[in-house]
């Protein structure tokens, strides 16, 4: 093998150029075609555990192999995975899942299934139980590997059998099938890598199929080859998991057996380089930091190779997460502080205690909170102890505005889907007092469609694989959508807020207060998209009253929309104990979700980007980065578990030198330590985006923290990179 | 009177500061980058550039006209009524100039108190010249301070000593002009000669107050006054660092805007001249040079 900075431009390719050994088994579509074979003749009464547990058994007995011999990563598989697309969406996905789920919703629960398909044909948003968003238990799958993980759910099975527990007994078996597949499957692996000159690649093979792994390469194997075999499926393993706390015992052995520091760097580059040539929908994230239950912090001296090596490559997959505390190694924030201003944008970081209150807020208590990670994009989850089903549905938050303002009515769309009859407010406060009610409904809903279809799950998608991270699962015989887990969670999105409180403002002070346009002639004036009324819309924009900015007025309009869906529905039992998570963050649905959202009081043209995650409308922040901290702070972030994260956008001159960097870590201190949930961001000017756009090609490195995740500027739709630049400063 | 405030300002003294730019100032210096800080007086800029022609503004006063189908704006005419601020979709005018209390101002600065508090900042007073408006600087710097504020002064120095004396104790740091030591040059670049400014200087020295001395570097104007610079900076007890100031050209279009000659120089200096600067200064005074 060739040192690391040869082989590595060919592994960043290596999905892409792949060429898989057709000696080796069936091709993708031979493999596509048995399956919806299966699929067609499948039926709704069957046990689609084993069902799905033969499928994936022959999925992984058949897919083809390819070995790399120019990384310790090596093995790759073919099941029409498109990685450069994204992991999880395989033929398994496609066939299996996505017409069952289909399948399964539309048979039993076909009244609240068409509702929830026009909510997606408006624009309002959907509600899956979501299998995308997982985090295993690293800890316990590394404590036993393949083959302990299968020892265990055998003599789980010849318990329950003893207590004639039938549903554990046909979990069980499903999850057997599945691992002893996973068994089979190292086993041809190892005896095809003895065709090629990667003799540690063999042997690690070889010890996993029987051990739990133990020196850190194997270690790092083992993750790789288990978030391939949980991604068959619509599934999706997302944090490696607190690495530095997670590899240190291992990389202490490591080091006592006489391996050297520049190879356990060489292990951390090559893994790495393996999650940039995957790369992954929205990257593979890991954790660093964080505070122990006494307020000491989990750095150590891998957190500084970890990111002196991420810093080396200059990368964004894997993205960072790190954990804010107050007593944070200075030299880990400084230095992530320093990356993120370079222009690594691909880190977030998180404050401790505003999670820990978070979870309190929902009846979890620190001791058992504080081994949280970050799942993918930012969301809390507490590892092996709590289930939170994240994402189940991504509201927008901007929709219910158009239903009150028009007796109930898509505007776009001209159909009937809010609850408001009567559209004639007298008061701002009426007015106000329906918007909230319209949210209520719609967040009522989703709740209950997310109950009774969680009800489903494991006949939409058995999660044997995911499940099998965690002892409760196999000790009790349940899968884990079945809610085994000390904590059960489910979380819902709202996002839009700044669009929202903006046009909130804007009826409030044009209508209501200086009466400057009648309601009506400001529902005409959405309707036609503010053609004819230019000068209306130039006074709304040009109104300072904006979210953002640290004013009174939006902020007291945010605070009552924010408190008010944090009393009524933050920690809410739901769904036989679950307990509801918020979250306000967006993804990249501010888009998509904005081209079906008319016109809005706020100024913003129809079809436009609603406003992202907790940002302001875009270019309204006119008071800079203070200012609009002040807005993002008045928000009860513990409230928000979920995420009420903060994205910044700095000029780099503001924070250039070493008292640049001085007082941006100052400013996220001091934002932390008034309860900010967390940030992430932006150093980037519009001059340089500009450039960018009309130079594609000298600027084809240039990323852009897009939600919780990165992109390169150059490769987004020309509307993304417009929404960019109207949002950073000049 | 004052024409803005800024936030999360930090080249202008210690941590994370909010600037609060003074309307009006005694000197005109050739290359100044703020020429809307000149006129003690309200003023409406207009940048052309961003001008749509969409010809709203030309319906509410008569300063802004159509010549040709094309918009105009008659500054001549201008009567400050600011509609046309509140109109313009494209943001193309802008009122320098409000009027304001110190204590007003004071409250508004106040909200990023927790800022100034976590980095070390605080507000710097800044314009134009602050110390030329002497009750509004007076008033500011005093509340601030009382409300325990970092307050620092970006002064020319070209005002009476006796200003200085009543403001001083509200001061925690001077940023202190030096634009040349030879009269002449000085006069040449800002219009006034300098010995005031170097006396004032010499007092607050004097009285053991914190100093940042802070040189414009315009080639060919005082590209020869940086090795007197550095010596009278010297004979200084209480300098802590020397930053160089390096000339652009972006301020052009608001001397457009603003319907101000501009005379500013043309040619903008070179890294190796930069470097060099900082060298000499560095190498006569042995403080940092930034």
């Amino acid at each position: 093998m060739a040192n690391f900075f040869e082989n590595r431009k060919f592994i960043e390719n290596e999905f892409e150029n792949a060429s898989y050994d057709v000696n080796t088994g069936k091709s993708v579509e031979e493999l596509e075609q048995t399956l919806i074979e299966m699929q067609e003749n499948s039926s709704l009464d069957e046990d689609r555990e084993l069902f799905c547990a033969n499928a994936y058994a022959y999925l992984l007995k058949n897919a083809r192999l390819e070995i790399n011999e120019r990384t310790p990563f090596s093995i790759k598989f073919d099941l029409g995975v498109t990685y450069f697309k994204s992991a999880g969406w395989d033929v398994f996905d496609k066939i299996l899942f996505r017409r069952q789920r289909e399948k399964v919703l539309g048979a039993k629960l076909p009244k609240e299934y068409k509702k929830m398909c026009d909510w997606q044909e408006v624009g309002l948003g959907d509600v899956f139980t979501d299998f995308w968003h997982t985090v295993p238990n690293w800890n316990n799958l590394l404590k036993y590997g393949f083959s302990g993980i299968l020892e265990s759910a055998k003599q789980s099975k010849d318990n329950l059998l003893k207590s004639n527990d039938e549903r554990g007994v046909r979990f069980l078996n499903s999850l057997i099938i599945r691992y002893e597949a996973i068994i089979e499957f190292l086993e041809r692996v190892y005896d095809y890598s003895l065709n090629f000159n990667v003799q540690k690649f063999s042997q690690a093979i070889k010890n996993l199929i029987s051990n739990p792994p133990k020196p850190l390469y194997e270690v790092m194997l083992f993750q790789v080859l288990y978030l391939y075999f949980e991604e068959i499926g619509p599934e999706r393993g997302r944090t490696l998991g607190p690495i530095d706390v997670l590899y240190y015992d291992f990389y202490k052995a490591e080091l006592e057996n006489g391996t050297s520091l520049e190879e356990i760097k060489d292990l951390f580059r090559y893994l790495f380089i393996h999650f940039v040539a995957t790369k992954r929908f929205a990257q593979q994230p890991f954790l660093v930091g964080g505070s122990n239950l006494d307020g000491t912090d989990r750095c150590n001296e891998l957190t500084y190779i970890i990111l002196d090596v991420y810093d080396e490559l200059n990368i964004y997959d894997p993205k960072i997460h790190l954990r804010y505390h107050k007593n944070v190694d200075q030299k880990v924030l400084t230095k992530v502080l320093d990356m993120i201003r370079r222009g690594n944008s691909s880190i977030c970081i998180i404050n401790d205690e505003a999670v820990l209150k978070g979870y309190e807020k929902i009846g979890i208590s620190r001791s058992d909170a504080i081994n949280y990670v970050l799942l993918g994009c930012y969301e809390p989850v507490i590892m092996g102890l709590e289930e939170p089903e994240v994402g189940v549905s991504w509201l927008n938050a901007v929709k219910p505005i158009e239903f009150v303002l028009n007796n109930g009515k898509d505007i776009l769309q001209d159909r009937q889907i809010g609850i408001t009859q009567n559209s004639n407010f007298s008061t701002f406060d009426e007015l106000f007092e329906a918007y909230l009610k319209e949210l209520d409904s719609i967040i009522d809903f989703t709740i209950d469609f997310a109950g009774k279809q969680s009800k489903f799950n494991t006949l939409v998608n058995p999660s044997p694989i995911y499940s099998s991270s965690f002892s409760a699962c196999i000790e009790k015989g349940r899968d884990v959508h079945e809610y085994p887990l000390k904590y059960n969670n489910m979380s819902i999105k709202c996002f839009g807020l700044g669009t929202v409180v903006d046009s909130l403002v804007a009826i409030k002070k044009f209508v209501y207060d200086t009466k400057t346009i009648t309601l009506s002639e400001l529902v005409t004036a959405l309707k036609q998209n503010f053609e004819g009324y230019e000068e209306l819309r130039t006074k709304i924009l040009n109104d300072n009253d904006k979210y953002g900015n640290g004013l009174p007025l939006p902020d007291e309009i945010t605070t009552k929309i924010t408190s008010h869906l944090s009393k009524k529905y933050c920690g809410k039992v739901v769904n036989g104990g679950r307990r509801l998570r918020l979250g306000l963050d967006s993804i990249d649905t501010h888009i998509s979700r904005g081209r079906d959202t008319s016109a809005t009081p706020c100024g913003r043209k129809a079809g436009t980007p609603i406003s992202r995650n907790l940002c302001a409308t875009a270019g309204m922040d006119r008071q800079g980065i203070t200012g609009y901290m002040q807005s993002v702070l008045k928000i009860d972030a513990d409230a928000f578990l979920d995420s009420a994260i903060f994205d910044f956008n700095l000029h780099p001159s503001a924070i250039e030198g070493d008292k640049g960097l001085k007082d941006f870590t100052s400013l996220v201190k001091v934002f932390f330590e008034n309860g900010g949930f967390g940030l992430q961001g932006n150093i980037v000017n519009k001059e340089t985006l500009k450039k960018a756009q009309e130079d594609p090609i000298k600027y084809s490195t240039l990323q852009i923290r897009v939600c919780g995740w990165n992109e390169y500027f150059v490769k987004m739709s020309k509307s993304k990179q417009d929404y960019f630049i109207s949002a950073v400063e000049d | 009177m004052i024409f803005a405030i800024k936030r999360f300002e930090t080249h202008d003294g210690d941590g994370i500061r909010t600037t609060v730019f003074f309307k009006g100032c005694p000197l005109r210096c050739v290359w100044c980058h703020n020429p809307e800080s000149f006129s003690f007086k309200k003023e409406i800029a207009f940048n052309p550039e961003l001008c749509t022609n969409c010809l709203v503004c030309t319906k509410l006063c008569t300063a802004n006209t159509v010549e040709n189908g094309k918009h105009v704006f008659n500054r001549k005419d201008c009567t400050l009524c600011s509609k046309c601020v509140d109109a313009c979709p494209a943001r193309t005018f802008t009122l320098y100039g409000e009027n304001r209390t110190a204590e007003d101002i004071a409250n508004e600065v106040m909200r990023d108190k927790m800022f100034f508090d976590g980095s070390g900042g605080g507000v710097t007073l800044s314009g134009g010249e602050p110390m030329a408006q002497e009750e509004l600087c007076y008033e500011l710097a005093k509340t601030l301070k009382e409300k325990g504020v970092n307050v620092a002064l970006d002064t020319c120095g070209y005002v009476e000593k006796r200003v200085i004396e009543r403001i001083l104790p509200y001061i925690d740091t001077f940023l202190y002009d030096i634009k040349a030591i030879d009269p002449n040059v000085h006069k040449k670049c800002t219009g006034v000669t300098n010995e005031r400014i170097l006396e004032n200087l010499k007092f607050i020295d004097s009285m053991g107050k914190k100093i940042e001395i802070r040189i414009p570097f315009v080639p060919k104007f005082n590209d020869g006054e940086i090795l007197k610079i550095a010596n009278f900076i010297k004979s200084l007890k209480n300098v802590e660092k020397v930053r160089i100031l390096v000339y652009h050209k972006y301020a052009e279009m608001k001397y457009v805007s603003l319907g101000i000659l501009d005379n500013s120089p043309s040619e903008i200096p070179t890294k190796e001249q930069i470097e060099n600067a900082r060298k000499i200064m560095k190498d006569v005074t042995g403080l940092e040079v930034l």
